[in-house]
């Protein structure tokens, strides 16, 4: 959360690549909460960097009382609702409850890209990962990840130093990151940013 | 070297770096391949343990960017929005004003009944004194004391504002940017504020004199555990 503040910050001076920082942390969350309500994968990616366009534009106007993540997820999901607005307006029989209609009937019909399929093996081989790990790291990075402790709640849990949690998780990660090696998402490009 | 950087980032994806630090890591994120790929890697790896992957090869930032690199998007810089006095008067006139304050006061003194009042004092001699934390003392009156009960805890206070006739609002901010923000309710409080004050960080019941004050602590960016550490200093000698 403090990191998110002096990122935030960051971005408020015009520092482009903090922003794209954010962008990489926050897009798989948002554009799996996009698909959740719409269901269909590649209106949930258009909708999501729309909204990463517009929580930028108006980054003046986030004044840190919620989290950056509610913050845009409210911005996406009202963006969903104007695209399914538009499409209702179209058809000339938009009000709100055409657009619930619409919305329900968008999450129920559209078909789930491939990428779903490896998405699921791979959700399925960290998990699996994650049981494998040796006890002392598995509950430390469980305690971070599922119950959302601080370094310094889990060393309070744990009785143990500070430096040991964030070890663990560090190793942690690293063991679990092996998982990642046959998907390929190694090779990315560095794009500078002004 | 690269070891520890990787650490790094591991707590950035925490949160449990300082601003500092958050600036290196964006720079080194940019401008270091292998960094760019682990921080995705990471928070995909998140995403995946979290249910909430979707698609492992899913990357919409270069989109993203390259829309914002070309329409040109300047962010102005506005001043901060906070309030201070000084923005409204001239620093001589605020001095000069402050000064007449504190002569008129100090003749009050005996008349109000203040003359245990200390500025310096800690708020615990403050509580534990007569009426000096007072709804009635005008609010350039309290801020010496708002200021000090600040450095208790090594807030700087930011700007305070009375919310009602018995009730004052005050936020500080503290050294790693977090806000926090103090209410201090004169007498009693009101019906509507209970339900709030039990949702919003921590509440504490003490004494002015033998007046009964609330005082509620409560931030967005820090937890319970850390308001009732500032709310402890409220009490140290």
């Amino acid at each position: 959360m403090d990191n998110e503040i002096a990122l935030i910050e960051l971005v408020k001076k015009g520092d482009k690549k903090a922003y794209n920082t954010l962008v990489l942390k926050y897009q798989d969350r948002l554009v799996f909460s996009v698909y959740k309500f719409l269901k269909d994968f590649e209106l949930a990616q258009d909708i999501a960097q729309e909204a990463f366009i517009k929580a930028y534009k108006n980054i003046e106007k986030f004044r840190g009382d919620s989290q950056f993540y509610t913050w845009i997820y409210r911005i996406a999901i009202n963006t969903a609702k104007n695209v399914i607005s538009t499409k209702a307006r179209a058809s000339e029989v938009y009000d709100n409850d055409t657009t619930d209609q619409l919305l329900s009937e968008s999450a129920t019909t559209s078909e789930n890209p491939e990428n779903i399929l490896q998405a699921e093996q791979l959700r399925s081989e960290i998990n699996k990962a994650l049981q494998n790990l040796p006890e002392d790291i598995r509950v430390t990075l469980s305690l971070r990840e599922f119950d959302g402790l601080s370094y310094e709640e889990i060393s309070k849990v744990l009785n143990c130093p500070i430096g040991t949690v964030r070890s663990r998780i560090h190793k942690g990660r690293e063991m679990l990151d092996q998982t990642f090696s046959k998907y390929n998402l190694s090779n990315f490009e560095a794009i500078k940013y002004e | 070297m690269n070891e520890t950087l990787e650490e790094r980032l591991s707590m950035l994806l925490d949160g449990e770096v300082t601003p500092f630090e958050t600036k290196r890591l964006v720079d080194e994120i940019d401008c270091n391949p292998h960094m760019k790929a682990l921080w995705l890697r990471m928070n995909k790896q998140r995403a995946a343990l979290k249910g909430e992957l979707i698609d492992p090869a899913l990357d919409i930032s270069s989109s993203v960017m390259s829309h914002l690199n070309s329409t040109s998007q300047t962010i102005s810089l506005k001043n901060k929005k906070t309030w201070h006095i000084s923005h409204f008067f001239p620093t001589h006139y605020f001095k000069a004003c402050c000064y007449l304050l504190g002569f008129f006061l100090v003749l009050s003194f005996p008349l109000l009944n203040l003359n245990n009042f200390s500025p310096s004092d800690s708020f615990s001699k403050i509580t534990n004194s007569s009426k000096t934390f007072n709804k009635n003392l005008p609010l350039p009156g309290n801020e010496a004391l708002l200021v000090d009960l600040g450095s208790n805890f090594n807030g700087n206070l930011k700007n305070y504002r009375m919310v009602s006739e018995n009730a004052l609002e005050a936020n500080y901010q503290l050294a790693g940017n977090e806000a926090v923000k103090i209410k201090v309710f004169f007498n009693d409080v009101p019906q509507t504020e209970r339900l709030n004050l039990l949702e919003s960080g921590i509440t504490l019941h003490t004494k002015a004199g033998n007046e009964p004050v609330v005082l509620n602590v409560s931030s967005d960016q820090i937890s319970n555990s850390k308001l009732i550490k500032i709310s402890n200093t409220f009490f140290k000698k």
